[in-house]
């Protein structure tokens, strides 16, 4: 029966059985010397600090960016509409050409000022009369005639 | 380092020569950071703290920050998110082998189609031309097409057009012919009705109505280099008046 603590291995001497034999001292130390082997330090490497160099050159490899090369497909005169719809999609800054040629073709259909405010005047008329009672419509139609009859009132019958 | 890069540019660089950081640089850490960042584009390249030329050429400049060598070669060194014209040479199993102009030929997966299934095999055969991005593209690994963008769409990429005819080209040309208001390009987009594209390794593909329209485009494309301004409006004037 070997009772040497030495020859048994230290996992062995960890576990559950062998520790019941002990004082509680000897427990309490044994625990916070494995407590002092796994810290926090344990997950970091003794490895000197790397200090990051500021790059103040940074490489770019293309020459697209730096010359602002175009979409590499072209298409002439309505050769190949498809290709044309993809020049005009890839090219980023003949969009903004595009937005600013429609915008000013708006302006020239558009309804000027003027024509909106007579079809709104007509509108309204049309609409009131549509509304308007039998007696006043008639007023409303006489308007551009001369005479306008005036409304007879109710004559009492004398009796 | 932009004061040491501004004071060269529209100058002749060849390779070999360096900007160094100015003291100014490490002084202005210690006050309040305004980081001065330089964007070193193709031709330039970062050597520690230094910026390299690598090609020969004329140092151009783009605000705030960016600086480029422009450079004329006929070479195409692949680079990553660039439109290129590929030729399929070789159809293997899942992968389309393409040749882009390079030292090594690109792959092309059969997926990178828009609306390709394993099913659905899109309809691309040996000595096709494939309008495509790279995708991946170092010195270290093979370079890699697809037709698609990262949203799954096509975006005008995958093969194009039957008949028409493809010229290779410089490089200088090409970027002259992309660049944002080319007047070379205005002038070829008023002769015919045409249809053209473009690819970053050099190669420009040109349909036109007629085989005799598309051969004039495609001869002036070629001789355009080599001509002044002038000297090429007058071809385009005679040419326009049918003497060609």
């Amino acid at each position: 029966m070997a009772n040497d603590n030495a020859k048994l291995s230290r996992n062995v001497l960890r576990m559950k059985f062998m520790q019941r034999g002990l004082d509680a001292e000897t427990k309490k130390l044994l625990e916070e010397d494995e407590r002092r082997i796994i810290s926090d330090e344990h997950w970091y490497l003794d490895l000197p600090e790397l200090t990051a160099k500021e790059n103040i050159i940074l490489e770019e490899k293309s020459i697209v960016p730096c010359e602002e090369l175009r979409y590499g497909r072209f298409s002439f005169r309505g050769f190949n509409p498809e290709v044309e719809k993809l020049m005009v999609l890839m090219n980023p800054q003949e969009e903004e050409e595009e937005v600013e040629e429609q915008d000013l073709r708006k302006m020239q259909t558009d309804v000027t000022d003027e024509e909106m405010a007579l079809r709104y005047e007509s509108l309204v008329s049309s609409m009131k009369k549509k509304f308007a009672k039998k007696r006043e419509r008639a007023t409303v139609e006489d308007v551009n005639q001369n005479v306008t009859v005036s409304k007879k009132a109710f004559l009492k019958p004398q009796d | 380092m932009l004061s040491a890069l501004s004071a060269r540019v529209g100058h002749v660089l060849v390779p070999g020569d360096v900007f160094v950081g100015q003291a100014e640089d490490m002084l202005s850490l210690s006050g309040p950071t305004r980081k001065e960042t330089a964007v070193c584009g193709p031709g330039l390249r970062r050597d520690g703290a230094r910026v390299c030329v690598s090609v020969s050429g004329i140092l151009k400049h783009k605000a705030p920050n960016v600086f480029w060598i422009q450079a004329h070669g006929k070479r195409y060194v692949p680079v990553k998110g660039e439109c290129v014209i590929g030729i399929v040479t070789l159809k293997s199993g899942d992968v389309f082998k393409v040749d882009v102009g390079s030292s090594e030929q690109a792959s092309l997966s059969y997926l990178s189609f828009e609306g390709a299934t394993k099913r659905n095999r899109p309809n691309v055969q040996v000595g096709d031309l494939v309008y495509a991005q790279l995708l991946v593209a170092n010195k270290d690994m093979e370079p890699e097409l697809v037709c698609i963008d990262g949203a799954g769409r096509a975006n005008g990429m995958g093969v194009f057009g039957s008949g028409g005819l493809m010229v290779k080209v410089s490089l200088g040309l090409v970027h002259r012919l992309l660049a944002p208001s080319s007047d070379l390009m205005s002038d070829l987009s008023a002769l015919y009705p045409s249809e053209m594209v473009v690819g970053m390794n050099g190669r420009v593909w040109v349909k036109s109505s007629s085989l005799q329209q598309t051969l004039i485009i495609c001869n002036l494309l070629q001789n355009c280099e080599h001509l002044s301004p002038e000297q090429r409006k007058v071809l385009f004037n005679r040419i326009r008046q049918g003497a060609l």
